[in-house]
């Protein structure tokens, strides 16, 4: 019973639906069809006026060649001719006298055996002699004959008294003018159409007595009216009701389909002659802009209707929905509610991840540059040895702590896609060598024997991401240095091996120490994350345990090789085989990372900090330098001072980008922008921020600052920025 | 169980197709005993030949053009009513031919027939002999081969060798004649037992008033069926004439009473000057052999009013039957377009003695018919008004002139008029067939209704036996009643003859052989439609590439007795086929006085009130 109610309840709305369709489809149908019908019934209608006109013409010139006729009835009333030659001589005179202006005509007497008399002489029996039996005075038929070269439409009418010739008294019964069908033209001719319009002139019978068209005859039949009568109709017309409108009206016109093309004819009696004239044209030729109309309503009509359809069954649909059982509906609901929640858990979570990625970037950051700073400013202050102590693992362990945050940071990256492989002209060696000046620093309290093996290039100028390998380097020295006792030895190689083709190398480092090496199972996820070797050197050796992991996706981004080996207490070897594309020495940007002027005392610099402790360490460090310092608490404030004070009143400005009010980059497009302010376009804004990421750097210099500086702070790498920048 | 069902039925359509579905056939009475089918795969036509003329060349022709064609000829009335028999028993012939011809007749075949007025095929005549064919309503059934030319044939050297001056007009004819009776010479011979003579004539004097304007109009009048009786504006002038023509040529009862080759035979030997015919027969009786012969108008008043008495050789038309599948429509319409075209135009009318009505066709004029080109030029062709009641009435009207019976041209107008208004004799029902019989060939039986007509003919003329070409059986026997009219069309009789004769079994070996080898003959053999029927004695044929050949005649399965003599009955062509058999065979007198089929079969059917032979397995076709 529930059952039937259920199917009841959407029996219904479906049926109604669907009575609803089909009311519209049917609709459509019944508007297409109905314009169609009047399209037709347009293109009949101005075919039945061009046809109306046409006919009245010829009915026109029709009647005056029966004038004509009359005129030779009356002109040869009388005569008694003495021979053949003498109605020859006497036909002659009549066509000079009546027929100068109705060129084509020719005048023909016929005596009672249906001998045709002709200007040029006798010239037999005349074929068309039994169109004239009928009893009727006159007449007018299309005649094609071997007697009388041409085509001629010709009016007979018989002589109101025979005229008699020679002994024998042959009779003239009839007097005919013939004129050649070409000089009709003139009446039933039409440039409406183009010259695609084709006529015909029918005999009563529905045969063919004269066709004329620039194009061949589509009909191509002697009896046109079966032609017409087995063609096949549109719109449900059909030849018995031509025939009927004809007999009625005089004019009908119809559609049909010939060789597989639409055509309109026309028909009209000429029912004093006997003859039917029909224009037979292309349909696209008639009302063709009528038809555009209506097959542009049509359009219109159907995509509305369509539309009206969709919507009516979207309405429906919903109907249904709504329609159905409560449990349905809870259950829908409930697993939709589901559904979301599970939707919402992983997009919270994927955005959790994002958002803790960037501010586990600042926000971890902003307090370790407090810590890193405000420990670098004690440790300034001559401490007592005790809390010197203190100080110096402070700064140890926020150096670690940086470090892994950086390490973590970076595989996320890498793992997220956000890390690019960046390849610009570089010298490769230049790249060794700045790796080995960061080794210097590495090694200047170690007894470590450092060598290297450094083979000279064909030509140093490379295409590669020189941080990159810089990093890759720097990594694995670091674990060299890390991993190896003093006493020990670490070699550097490199060597240049040739690449897929002429144009490309592999550059080739090898880094070989003496230091405690590793297990051969260890070696197998060297370069999984958060692999350390449990050697108990976890406390003398600190790492995060991520440094192989990110070089090893480092070397995969730059298409390079890793491998190592390595054996327990005698030591590793790693090599790393990076390719690269040759590229020309110009293409080189030599960077110049002098640092130029170092005395910085008497600078004026707007500090731009938001957070108070961050400021004071900038202020406090700076300061020691002898640069005087205006700080300003958020982007608003520092745009306001700039401004306020004169021209030339600050040498630059350090900007954090995280901001209240108006954030860094905000502010420095304010900045840039000030109006009578020359120096605004051109002092140095250097980035302060917490925002490390390379897209940072790229932001900053993007709203138009100069520099880009990570925190924490190292104040050797602020000195070297602003005296860049001053330079 | 559905598919034991379908099995089942799928047993019984096949069944039902192998057995033919023997109830569809077209003939009209059940207990028509079919041919069995037979087991060359040929499209089959049926054509219709008008006269035995068609047998001389022209079907071979067909043959030669059509070889996947298998042909059915048969002889068939020369008559459109003849094509009202068929159609009554629903077996239109394929193709139809037909020289005796009036629009008035054939209009009442409308329904059956294909109309041609869109075909490629009347697009090749000339407009106007095909507004002659037009229907009121554009429908075009029949078409015109060339026309023959029928007319005066006089031997010019007789006159010269008279001296007397070829005629020019009517008097001058008159003249002629009048000098040839003065040395025992008949001026002017005519067949007036034939009714095609009889019509021809009483028109042919009259050509100026019945070419009048009133006279066209009456005839207008009268073949659209306006009027139904003979204006005394135009036709009583036109006894009037015939009156004179036969005063002052001399005719008479004897006239009245000459067949057709009565005339020809006078003219042969010398004994006629002038005599009624055609341009064929200008080619077969050419005077006493070397003389110099002319065909000549029928003269009027003046030179002015000679006019040349013409007619289509014969009308084609095609039956609609099967004409909706495109095919077969295309193929009925290329064999009468070959039927009409040059090559056939040449072999009806050996190409030389004829006018063509198309435009692609060209007949050379032979010499003997060189003065009818200025009338061809002047298009003084009469064409002959030819209805069926028309023949049959001018000879009931004629021969009463001839024989006195009516006295003056009232007399003769009203019994005209009379006789047009009168019922059409032999229409009531005179006999019933109880079985009827296919004559479809069957290399096994031979063709069925030909052997029944062969057989009656033997048991009733009493001869030993009988033979006869089979396609003189114009169609099936249909089982039913028939009247005297449909009696005469079972078997061909105006063009065909018995010749009676003593044979001996050698002499009939010789017969049989020299038939089956005859070429360009009117009894030729062209394929097994066109085989002789045997009554009495059996055939076994081989048919090779080449025609046919005999292997034996049988008689009830013996071998002929050669030595043996057998009243003998040829039932076919007279002067083309008899002749030239007899020729061959040394036998100078053949008896062709006997009664026709139609005849035996009256007299068989309505005199005795039986019924026909049955019919015999007379052939072994090899």
């Amino acid at each position: 019973m529930q059952e039937r109610n259920k199917t009841t309840k959407y029996i219904m709305p479906v049926a109604f639906a669907m009575i609803l369709v089909a009311f519209l489809v049917s609709g459509v149908f019944f508007m297409r069809d109905s314009l169609m019908k009047q399209t037709v019934e347009e293109r009949s209608n101005q075919l039945k006026e061009m046809v109306t006109q046409i006919r009245a013409n010829l009915d026109s010139g029709l009647q005056t060649h029966w004038n004509l006729v009359e005129g030779l009835n009356n002109a040869v009333q009388g005569n008694q001719f003495k021979n053949s030659r003498d109605v020859s001589d006497n036909i002659a005179h009549l066509e000079n006298d009546f027929c100068t202006e109705l060129y084509g005509c020719r005048v023909m007497l016929l005596d009672e055996q249906g001998t045709a008399y002709l200007s040029d002489g006798p010239a037999g029996i005349w074929y068309d002699i039994s169109h004239l039996l009928d009893g009727k005075k006159r007449h007018t038929f299309v005649s094609e004959t071997d007697n009388i070269a041409g085509s001629f439409l010709v009016f007979s009418q018989e002589l109101d008294d025979p005229i008699t010739m020679g002994e024998n008294n042959v009779r003239f019964t009839h007097i005919a003018l013939l004129k050649d069908i070409q000089t009709l033209k003139q009446y039933y001719t039409t440039t409406t159409y183009g010259g695609s319009a084709a006529t015909y002139i029918i005999k009563k019978n529905g045969t063919l007595a004269y066709f004329d068209a620039d194009n061949d005859d589509v009909i191509g039949a002697r009896n046109v009216n079966k032609a017409l009568e087995e063609a096949e109709y549109v719109q449900g017309q059909s030849f018995a009701a031509v025939q009927e409108q004809l007999d009625k009206d005089g004019i009908a016109a119809a559609n049909i389909l010939l060789n597989r093309s639409e055509y309109c004819y026309c028909l009209t009696a000429l029912q004093d002659y006997d003859i039917t004239l029909m224009l037979l044209i292309p349909a696209d030729s008639v009302a063709v802009s009528t038809l555009n109309m209506m097959n542009s309503t049509i359009r219109t009509e159907i995509i509305f209707m369509s539309a009206m359809a969709l919507m009516l069954l979207l309405a429906v649909i919903g109907f249904i929905r709504v329609q159905r059982s409560s449990q349905m509906v809870k259950m829908e609901q409930e697993t939709n509610k589901e559904l979301n929640r599970l939707r919402m858990v992983a997009e919270s979570a994927n955005a959790a991840k994002s958002t803790f990625l960037n501010n586990m970037s600042h926000d971890i950051r902003t307090p370790m540059n407090a810590i890193i700073g405000f420990t670098n400013i004690a440790l300034k202050h001559s401490p007592p040895p005790e809390i010197k102590g203190c100080l110096d693992k402070i700064s140890d362990s926020s150096e670690h702590l940086l470090a892994l945050i950086n390490d973590v940071l970076d595989i996320s990256r890498i793992e997220s896609g956000k890390i690019k492989f960046v390849p610009e002209a570089v010298d490769i060696t230049e790249v060794s060598d700045s790796v080995l000046t960061i080794m210097d620093g590495y090694l200047s309290n170690r007894n470590i024997t450092f060598k290297t093996e450094l083979t000279e290039p064909k030509t140093p100028f490379v295409l590669t991401d020189a941080v990159r390998v810089r990093e890759v380097l720097v990594n694995i020295l670091g674990n060299a240095v890390k991993f190896t006792q003093d006493g020990g030895t670490i070699t550097f190689a490199v060597s240049y091996l040739p690449g897929i083709d002429d144009r490309h190398v592999n550059v080739r480092y090898r880094i070989s120490d003496t230091g405690i090496g590793m297990s051969e199972e260890f070696v197998d996820h060297i370069f999984d994350e958060f692999s350390q070797e449990e050697h108990g050197a976890r406390t003398q050796y600190q790492g995060t345990g991520l440094g192989m992991a990110i070089t090893k996706r480092y070397v995969d981004l730059m298409g390079g090789t890793i491998s190592v080996e390595s054996k327990k207490g005698v030591g590793s070897t790693f090599i790393v085989e990076l390719p690269m594309e040759i590229t020309d020495a110009c293409e080189v940007k030599k960077k110049d990372y002098s640092v130029g002027k170092m005395d910085l005392t008497g600078l004026k610099i707007l500090l731009a900090e938001d957070n108070d402790l961050n400021a004071e360490i900038a202020m406090v460090q700076l300061e020691e330098l002898g640069i005087q310092i205006t700080r300003a608490s958020d982007g608003e404030e520092a745009v306001r001072i700039f401004a306020e004070n004169p021209q030339g009143t600050f040498n630059l400005i350090l900007m954090d980008v995280m901001m209240p009010k108006m954030n860094g980059y905000e502010a420095t497009k304010a900045i840039r922008s000030l109006p009578n302010r020359p120096d605004a376009a051109a002092i140095p804004i250097i980035a302060m921020t917490a925002n490390a990421f390379a897209e940072d750097v790229q932001a900053s210099l993007d709203a138009g600052m100069n520099g880009h500086l990570s925190k924490p702070i190292v104040m050797d790498e602020v000195i070297k920025a602003i005296a860049r920048n001053l330079n | 169980m559905k598919k034991t069902a379908c099995l089942l039925l799928s047993i019984v359509m096949a069944a039902t197709m192998l057995t033919g579905c023997g109830n569809q056939s077209t003939k009209e009475e059940s207990n028509v005993e079919k041919a069995e089918p037979q087991t060359e795969k040929k499209e089959k036509v049926v054509v219709a030949c008008w006269g035995n003329q068609m047998l001389d060349s022209y079907t071979q022709y067909l043959c030669d053009l059509f070889p996947e064609v298998e042909f059915e000829f048969v002889l068939a009335a020369n008559s459109t009513d003849y094509y009202r028999f068929r159609a009554d028993h629903d077996d239109m012939p394929d193709i139809l031919t037909v020289r005796r011809f009036a629009l008035k007749d054939a209009v009442l075949l409308k329904d059956y027939l294909y109309d041609l007025s869109n075909t490629e095929l009347a697009g090749t005549y000339y407009g106007s002999y095909l507004d002659s064919y037009t229907y009121d309503d554009g429908t075009v059934n029949w078409l015109p081969t060339c026309a023959e030319v029928d007319s005066f044939i006089i031997n010019k050297t007789l006159f010269d060798e008279y001296n007397v001056p070829i005629p020019t007009d009517y008097e001058s004819f008159i003249v002629a004649c009048q000098a040839f009776e003065a040395v025992g010479i008949r001026g002017y011979v005519s067949d007036f037992a034939s009714d095609f003579t009889c019509m021809e004539v009483l028109q042919g004097v009259s050509i100026p008033v019945l070419q009048s304007i009133e006279g066209r109009k009456w005839r207008q009048q009268y073949e659209s069926g306006a009027t139904q009786e003979l204006s005394e504006e135009v036709w009583l002038p036109v006894f009037e004439k015939f009156f004179d023509f036969k005063e002052k040529v001399g005719l008479g009862a004897e006239d009245a009473a000459y067949p057709n080759r009565t005339p020809k035979d006078m003219f042969s030997e010398g004994e006629a000057a002038m005599y009624r015919g055609t341009g064929a027969d200008v080619i077969t009786f050419p005077g006493r052999g070397q003389d110099e012969v002319l065909m000549m108008p029928y003269f009027g008043q003046t030179e002015q009013d000679n006019w040349y008495l013409t007619y289509p050789t014969f009308q084609i038309a095609a039956s609609n039957k099967g004409m909706d599948d495109p095919e077969r429509e295309k193929l009925i319409l290329d064999i009468m377009t070959a039927m009409v075209n040059q090559q056939g135009q040449d072999h009806i009318s050996y190409g030389k003695n004829m006018v063509p009505y198309k435009k692609d066709v060209t007949l050379d004029l032979m010499p003997e018919l060189d003065n009818l080109k200025p009338y061809i030029e002047e298009n003084k062709l009469y064409i002959r008004l030819a209805s069926n009641e028309m023949f049959r009435i001018s000879k009931d009207v004629v021969q009463m002139i001839l024989n006195d019976e009516v006295q003056t041209a009232k007399e003769a107008l009203a019994a005209f008029n009379k006789e047009l208004a009168g019922e059409e004799p032999g229409t009531e029902i005179v006999a019933h067939i109880d079985t009827g019989y296919s004559n479809d060939f069957t290399p096994e039986h031979g063709n069925q209704a030909a052997s029944v007509v062969a057989n009656t003919i033997r048991k009733l003329s009493g001869y030993d036996l009988v033979f006869m070409q089979a396609c003189y059986v114009a169609n099936d026997i249909y089982a039913g009643d028939y009247s005297q009219k449909d009696l005469a069309y079972i078997a061909k009789n105006d063009g065909g003859w018995p010749g009676l004769m003593e044979l001996t079994g050698d002499q009939i070996y010789t017969l049989v052989e020299t038939t089956l080898s005859l070429t360009g003959n009117r009894g030729a053999v062209c394929n097994d439609s066109t085989l002789y029927v045997s009554s009495g004695f059996e055939m076994d044929i081989t048919k090779t590439d080449s025609g046919y050949t005999l292997n034996a005649l049988t008689m009830d399965g013996k071998e002929l007795d050669r030595s043996a003599t057998y009243s003998f009955l040829i039932y076919g062509e007279r002067d083309w086929y008899m002749s030239e058999i007899m020729e061959k065979m040394g036998i100078s007198e053949v008896d062709t006085t006997g009664p026709k089929a139609e005849g035996y079969l009256t007299q068989c059917l309505v005199e005795q009130g039986g019924q026909l032979e049955a019919p015999t397995d007379y052939i072994i076709l090899r």
